[in-house]
């Protein structure tokens, strides 16, 4: 048991009716044809059903020739539609082919035979090009809904063939206002000799890939890091090249902080190896001297004094280093707890 | 020969204290004391006769120069092994400074401040 097809015969001769419904039964093909007889009626129908096939007269009451093909073209949802016509409209007939018609039959040359290879033909036909479209959309959402900035450029000229809404966005160009710059007009005017290398890089690559850091620059003039892997493709039958960019300035900027923060740890444990044991150390050599009954009743005094400026000075170091460790979070900045309230 | 102690310090009353231990543990020898190494250097130079051996107890970080730029670039090339004999002192306790002065041929001993007398008793069996 082969398949059923359904077809929607859009005719208001009732004779052509008649043959084309006499072939349609001869040819070994199972299949369920609709009848109208009117562009209006058509329309009505194809809003609440899909067919596999329509086979289309070009002269109906309501609608004839390109204006309604273009009509029916935009409710048919892709299905395959296959024109019949008589000699008179044979130019007309080859036109519709460009306009999106799948096929055309002379009505006077039609048989089974013909019918049903034709009606075969388009729907395999059809098939592939319903995946076509469907991976074409798939690359374009993936390009037009990327979150970071993407282009094409085409690789001779270096003008820019697409870009998406991400690219519009960080660089402050219109899309329109892209197509008309070269790659070379985002790079700041120094990068330019950097910007030829990076091509002849991706020319020369194996993989038809490169990777690189280099500096871009938006509308408003802000320069900033980016880094771009760029693939070589083939865009509208041109050689271009499509870029993938990374903004590297917010990476940038949690890198320099996290340097910063280790520059401040490094000092901290210098200090705390030098210069915290310093006044430790005097105070506990004059200590010492206490201790052994170096010093005399007259000097004590003097000693006593050192002692005290030693204890100070550590006591600076000690808040100074708490201080900086608060400064780079180290520490909780908790809240003191609040005194408790006694319950009498 | 003549010893001459040699106490090199940025801190006025360490050089105190440590004189004072010196003055009491080992009168016979003469104290040189010197808050600048650069000082103490050219102290060393012009009493570099050959027939001197200077012992200096060196402070480590000093601002002017650290005792590893003292000992490169300032100390009197001349000296040996038998002319000089160093101790540093430090108040650090950080261990890449010990390993660090043990690459210095006239480095005796490596001291932790504060100079105590365990650090004199030592001192007394060397010179």
């Amino acid at each position: 048991m082969t398949d059923e097809y359904s077809i929607l015969l859009i005719e208001d001769n009732v004779g052509d009716q008649v043959l084309v419904a006499e072939y349609m039964s001869e040819t070994k093909i199972s299949v369920n044809t609709t009848l109208v007889e009117s562009f209006q009626e058509a329309r009505t129908l194809l809003e609440r059903q899909r067919f596999d096939i329509i086979l289309l007269d070009l002269s109906l009451p309501d609608k004839q020739g390109q204006d309604l093909l273009e009509s029916l073209i935009s409710v048919s949802d892709l299905t395959p539609i296959i024109i019949l016509t008589g000699y008179t409209d044979e130019d007309f007939a080859t036109k519709s082919l460009s306009l999106g018609a799948s096929d055309y039959l002379l009505k006077d040359e039609l048989n089974a035979h013909i019918l049903e290879k034709s009606i075969l033909y388009n729907l395999e036909r059809n098939k592939i090009l319903v995946n076509l479209k469907e991976s074409e959309q798939r690359y374009s959402d993936l390009f037009h809904l990327s979150p970071q900035p993407m282009w094409v450029y085409e690789l001779k000229t270096l003008r820019f063939l697409d870009v998406n809404e991400a690219a519009i966005l960080h660089y402050g160009y219109s899309y329109d206002e892209f197509l008309q710059l070269s790659a070379s007009d985002i790079r700041p005017r120094n990068e330019e000799l950097k910007l030829r290398l990076a091509v002849e890089k991706l020319k020369l690559s194996t993989n038809n890939s490169y990777l690189g850091k280099t500096k871009h620059i938006a509308k408003d003039g802000k320069v900033f890091e980016v880094e771009v892997r760029s693939n070589i493709i083939l865009f509208k039958g041109r050689k271009a090249a499509i870029v993938l960019v990374n903004d590297l300035t917010e990476i940038n900027q949690h890198i320099a902080a996290i340097e910063k923060q280790n520059e401040k740890l490094t000092k901290i444990a210098w200090t705390q190896s030098h210069v915290v044991r310093a006044p430790l150390a005097r105070l506990m050599g004059i200590v010492d001297f206490f201790t052994f009954d170096r010093i005399s009743e007259k000097e004590k005094p003097r000693f006593l004094q050192y002692m005290k400026e030693s204890a100070n000075e550590l006591d600076a170091i000690i808040r100074k280093m708490v201080d900086d460790a608060q400064e780079i979070g180290l520490t909780n900045k908790e809240e003191q707890p609040p005194n408790e309230q006694n319950e009498q | 020969m003549k010893t001459v102690i040699i106490l090199i310090d940025d801190d006025e009353i360490t050089l105190m204290l440590e004189e004072f231990l010196f003055d009491e543990y080992l009168p016979e020898y003469e104290v040189k004391k010197f808050l600048s190494p650069l000082q103490a250097s050219s102290f060393i130079k012009q009493n570099n006769t050959g027939e001197v051996r200077f012992v200096l107890m060196l402070d480590i970080n000093m601002p002017e120069q650290d005792c590893w730029e003292f000992m490169e670039e300032s100390l009197d090339p001349r000296l040996t092994k038998e002319t000089c004999l160093i101790f540093l002192l430090t108040s650090s306790t950080d261990r890449l400074d010990k390993e660090k002065a043990e690459q210095y041929d006239l480095v005796r001993a490596y001291f932790e401040k504060p100079l105590n007398e365990k650090n004199i008793d030592y001192l007394k069996e060397i010179l």
